[in-house]
């Protein structure tokens, strides 16, 4: 009863914050000061172009019912027409949104071993030789910037060695074997990215845990490393690491626009950037809520998650 | 008498910047089959370290001379595999706090196998049999049901329960049991100790039993080793240690044992200067959850001028919780406090600053309510300024005598709390209570941080500033022989409610309400020459 | 007292920002050219001695850009995260030592700016300003600001949180002090470690999200010498002359790499600080 009370309670917060999230992107988007026309032409734009996205707008009506109508149009998955294309914003997004979706499951499973493996040998012996090479591994790669590692990657496996093409091209008749191949490298390179932050913190909570009284417990009923291991330490510092990663979703969104402008990959994050740049609206305003919806719902199966993996909130009461 | 445990001459020391920091200094000790050694010390005497080393288990940057031989074996010369087949099986571990000490994402059954799995060949069906078997052995209700459980969804003394099960396992001739028993309540406490003697008796089990309350050994142990420094002073039976102690460490610790027995201060008859009556305290209802039940309900007492009135019970009983509904801390949900006649508001705020001034709060724990970013002058001074409107070198003199009045120099003015030893620090806490010229000191638990021979002077400090001004107490506590000593009146709570208020040595004597006569029969006695031994 | 001890991490940071550090500000005065000098080579040639990172397609010499790059970046960096820690922290701190209903709205606004990922954020802002400030680097520091704002009003609170349930604070509020003068004298001088560490890690991505945006062609405008800017610019050259993206690939990755070990360091010393206290 208790379960299903806490996880009813993080949906309605999750909803909520999703409508606050609609809020400033509205707000920024059309509600700064200052005519929204002139912001998106530019000033020397010609009056009639100004007046005719005015009129698009729908600045002629209150904010509040713009918002009402533009709230009501996309929960029905109507999400207006794209500017630069127009066409629909969805029939633009969706296939990309695709692509992108596949590239961010694939990279996912790169992370996994990636942080786990290197994070457990590091927890194994922490302040040894082995951990600090890993440290000094995971500083590094976490201070170079995504697009110098991206075209680091790039030059390395596609330019100096051919492994991969240096463009990702993306086409209806490609069997399964070339997407995956034509995936591989920007996927292995957002992996290792977000590994570098899923490293750190599962280190730091396997540390925290290895230093608690039940390990030493355990370790005083003479069980073997391995049991210890597995069977105490991770399962306890899993659960603040699954929350850790999820909240990692921003980096990994973040990642995915650096990773496709470098692969020139056609996806979500490529598609937002290029909106952003053509100042094309109902293609941001749309980009920008996917993406903290997505953030938003991944939290929130985080949260569930440990709501079900942590015996303490599941049994409450 | 075989012995199954032998430390000789054990040194144990660790690296510190700048040198090294000698935690176990030459320990030598026995532990014969079936008998129970106590080894007593205050914090940082190194007792848990031995009991540690026993295990062989060192803190990194600890090094380790001498020989632990525990069932035949050096534990200090054991590759990590020898050890691990030691561990759990020859010799059992209790620890201090079960709540930390058992796997929260782990059933408790669970943690009781795995010990069956790694050292036993039993099949998973003897194991769960066995499982129960040590759960009904250690006192648990309904076995099965227990086992099935989660580490959180257990009382203090049932997850101790099950950890003394665990070292009970694979039936090892020896078990470490360090501070099994703090931070657990007084009777549950009695049980476990009584738990423990059976297990000796009924199994022939060697105890090595770690603690820093020598009253509760001297009604456990078979002998006493008592440690001060690193170093063990004294080893004797039970009986030596306490009526004829050799060492005058040992004699002091013993003469700073406060007596249950004796006659507690007089009783003073004064009109009272604090009243509650029908206090009560509910938490609100949260998002889509249910109303609490009430806190502390129906709870009406009084306080005489200068009167110490003790409020105990056993944790969760509501103590905290009306001394903070009292002094505005938490909102009261329904009743009247008033002070010297007047009314006070429920809320802090709407309370005006003589409200605030005459009623002063003394934490636990001085670590807590000390900032420790702050001086003792500048800690000081605050009470000064907002009570009082001074500041400068005169908020520095009076500071300065409140030091005096709690028997601090002048010269800790510039420390930080850090830098004061636990003792000093609460005194800095009661001279800041003191400073704002309070008629009331609510003392919420002052002593349970400190060590006896600490306790003590408190104890003597708080009985002087009574006798020379005029200050009413009103002092929780669990510990009923500091109670004895201390106060006039008694009253004790049980699940929110008042069950018993009275005079101290009739409640003591004639307990009218049956968890009254418990937490008494709890009690543990130092035996003495005018008093009959127990056991 | 004991004697302190430095953790490596913060020594080799701290030689790493030194070095840094001393580039941004003699850089300029070092170049073997002027950084906006056109044809101080042939165009587009390969690292030689004459010209480290080689040169551009219009014979400017990328070494002395990438020198003239530094005090831009480090600039901007410790100017956005200046603006974002100091309103960040006085949000958080506020927020959590006054509590209740004020807290309450404070962090489900932060919750929901949260959501939207930083980078985006930033995107959003600086398209959405116009072409008029679009490139001025009051903008960038305005970005890094408000994209930090957020995340360290939530650490901050954190912090405050932390504090203000401990008796000192209560001890405070029997007082009768209000949440300002608590927040002032018994919480900040308890969070300052905190804050601390917080204004360096974010100290440390700053220089990535200039970057970036630089590099995504949404930061400063050319000719500046901004290091992702020019990755950006001399992307098409990454077959003909690599250095030209390395180079000042390298300067911003040293620089941060620089940055994160002295907040490593940092915070390692904090959490033994707190440790010797608790002791």
């Amino acid at each position: 009863m208790s379960f299903l009370r806490l996880a009813l309670s993080r949906i309605v917060a999750s909803v909520f914050t999703l409508f606050l999230v609609s809020l400033i992107v509205f707000g920024t988007a059309q509600g700064l000061p200052g005519d929204a026309a002139t912001r998106i032409l530019g000033r020397e734009a010609p009056p009639a172009a100004k007046e005719r996205l005015r009129l698009e707008l729908g600045l002629d009506m209150p904010v509040v019912t713009r918002y009402a109508q533009w709230v009501t149009a996309a929960v029905q998955g109507d999400l207006g027409m794209s500017f630069a294309t127009r066409k629909p914003v969805s029939d633009y997004l969706g296939p990309r949104l695709r692509n992108t979706l596949a590239l961010s499951l694939l990279a996912f499973l790169f992370y996994l071993p990636l942080s786990i493996l290197p994070a457990t040998l590091q927890a194994r012996k922490p302040d040894r030789p082995l951990d600090r090479l890993i440290t000094v591994i995971t500083v590094v790669l976490l201070s170079s910037p995504e697009f110098l590692s991206a075209t680091l990657f790039l030059f390395a496996f596609a330019v100096h060695w051919r492994f991969f093409p240096p463009m990702v091209q993306l086409h209806d008749v490609m069997s399964w074997g070339e997407y995956l191949h034509a995936l591989t490298l920007p996927a292995a390179t957002l992996g290792l990215l977000l590994a570098t932050y899923g490293v750190r913190m599962l280190r730091e909570s396997l540390v925290d845990i290895t230093r608690s009284d039940f390990v030493l417990m355990a370790e005083f009923k003479g069980l073997s490393r391995a049991r210890v291991l597995w069977r105490h330490v991770l399962p306890n510092a899993l659960i603040p690491w699954m929350n850790a990663t999820a909240l990692n979703v921003a980096f990994l969104i973040g990642g995915v626009v650096v990773v496709e402008k470098v692969f020139a990959f056609p996806g979500f994050g490529s598609a937002l950037v290029d909106a952003l740049q053509f100042r094309d609206l109902p293609v941001i305003t749309a980009g920008v809520m996917i993406a903290a919806a997505i953030f938003i719902f991944v939290n929130l199966l985080a949260d569930i998650g440990a709501l079900i993996a942590n015996p303490r909130l599941r049994t409450q009461g | 008498m075989n012995t199954v445990l032998e430390v000789e001459n054990l040194t144990v020391s660790y690296a510190v910047p700048g040198g090294a920091f000698t935690a176990v200094d030459g320990a030598s000790l026995q532990v014969g089959a079936g008998e129970i050694l106590g080894l007593v010390g205050e914090s940082g005497s190194g007792k848990s370290t031995i009991g540690h080393t026993v295990m062989g288990h060192l803190a990194p940057g600890a090094t380790a001379g001498g020989s632990v031989r525990a069932n035949g074996r050096d534990v200090l010369d054991l590759s990590r595999a020898a050890l691990q087949d030691l561990r759990g099986a020859s010799i059992g571990f209790v620890p201090q706090n079960p709540t930390t000490a058992l796997n929260p994402a782990m059933r408790v059954g669970t943690q009781i196998a795995e010990v069956l799995r790694r050292h036993t060949g039993l099949d998973p069906a003897a194991i769960r049999a066995r499982c129960v078997e040590l759960a009904t052995d250690v006192g648990l209700p309904t076995p099965a049901a227990l086992l099935a459980r989660y580490p959180h969804q257990l009382s203090g003394g049932q997850q101790q329960r099950i950890a003394i099960a665990m070292a009970l396992a694979c039936r090892p001739p020896l078990i470490i049991l360090d501070e099994p028993t703090t931070g657990l309540d007084v009777t549950v406490q009695r049980q476990i100790v009584e738990l423990l003697a059976r297990l000796r008796d009924g199994h022939r089990i060697a105890m090595l039993y770690i603690t820093h309350d020598l009253p509760l050994l001297a009604s456990l142990a078979d002998r006493i080793a008592v440690m001060q420094h690193g170093r063990i002073v004294e080893t004797g039976p039970v009986g030596d240690i306490v009526r004829r102690p050799r060492a005058a460490y040992t004699r002091a610790l013993i003469a700073a044992v406060p007596d249950p027995d004796s006659p507690a201060p007089a009783p003073l008859h004064e009109s009272p200067v604090l009243a509650a009556s029908g206090l009560a305290v509910t938490y609100p209802a949260g998002f889509l959850r249910r109303r609490p039940p009430p806190a502390v309900s129906g709870v009406d007492l009084t306080l005489g001028a200068t009167e110490t009135l003790a409020l105990i019970g056993e944790s969760g009983s509501g103590k905290s919780t009306t001394a903070r509904a009292i002094c505005g801390l938490i909102r009261r949900s329904a009743g009247d406090v008033t002070f010297d006649g007047r009314p006070l508001a429920p809320a802090l705020g709407r309370r005006d600053g003589a409200d605030l001034r005459d009623i002063q709060y003394v934490f636990q724990n001085p670590d807590a309510s000390l900032n420790p970013r702050r001086s003792v002058a500048e800690i000081l001074a605050r009470p000064i300024e907002v009570f009082h409107g001074i500041r400068g070198a005169a908020a520095r003199d009076r500071a300065a005598r409140a030091l005096a009045d709690v028997e601090l120099d002048a010269e800790h003015l510039g420390r930080l709390p850090s830098e004061l030893s636990g003792g000093q620090r609460q005194r800095v806490a009661i001279a800041r209570a003191l400073l704002a010229e309070p008629q009331v000191i609510l003392c919420d638990e002052v002593l349970s941080a400190l060590d006896v021979s600490v306790q003590a002077r408190i104890i003597d400090l708080f009985l002087r500033l009574q006798r020379e001004r005029r200050l009413a107490l009103l002092f929780i506590s669990h510990d009923l022989a500091v109670v004895r000593r201390l106060s006039h009146r008694v009253a004790v709570m049980k699940d929110g409610r008042l069950v018993e208020i009275g005079e101290t040595d009739a409640i003591f004597t004639r307990p009218q309400h049956p968890y009254t006569e418990s937490l008494l029969a709890a009690i543990n006695r130092l035996p003495g020459e005018d008093r009959d031994a127990p056991g | 007292m004991m004697r302190a001890r430095y953790p490596s991490a913060l020594k080799w940071g701290a030689v790493l920002l030194a070095v840094h550090l001393l580039v941004a500000v003699l850089g300029p005065f070092l170049a073997p050219w002027a950084q906006d000098q056109m044809m101080a080579g042939l165009p587009i040639q390969g690292a030689s001695l004459t010209h480290p990172f080689g040169t551009d397609q219009m014979g400017r010499d990328i070494f002395s850009r990438t020198l003239a790059g530094g005090w831009i970046v480090i600039t901007l960096s410790v100017g956005g995260t200046l603006v974002g820690v100091i309103a960040g922290a006085a949000i958080g701190l506020f927020s959590g030592t006054v509590g209740g209903w004020i807290d309450e709205v404070l962090m489900r606004l932060t919750e929901a700016f949260l959501a939207i990922p930083f980078l985006i954020f930033a995107l959003l802002i600086v398209s959405l300003a116009g072409p008029g400030v679009q490139g001025s680097p009051v903008l960038l520091i305005l970005v890094v600001g408000a994209g930090y704002l957020p995340r360290v009003a939530r650490m901050a609170r954190a912090a405050a949180l932390d504090v203000v349930s401990r008796d000192f604070v209560l001890a405070a509020r029997l007082r009768g002090e209000n949440a300002w003068t608590i927040a002032r004298g018994e919480v900040l001088p308890n969070a300052t470690g905190v804050l601390l560490v917080e204004f360096a890690v974010r100290a440390g991505y700053a220089p990535i999200v200039i970057g970036t945006l630089g590099f995504l062609g949404f930061g400063l405008k050319p000719p500046t010498p901004e290091w992702g800017l020019m990755m950006s610019e001399y992307r098409n050259l990454l077959t003909v002359q690599p250095m030209a993206v390395f180079g000042p690939g390298l300067m911003l990755a040293t620089l941060v790499i620089g940055l994160n070990l002295f907040t490593e360091g940092l915070s390692a010393m904090a959490r033994h600080g707190r440790a010797e206290r608790a002791a």
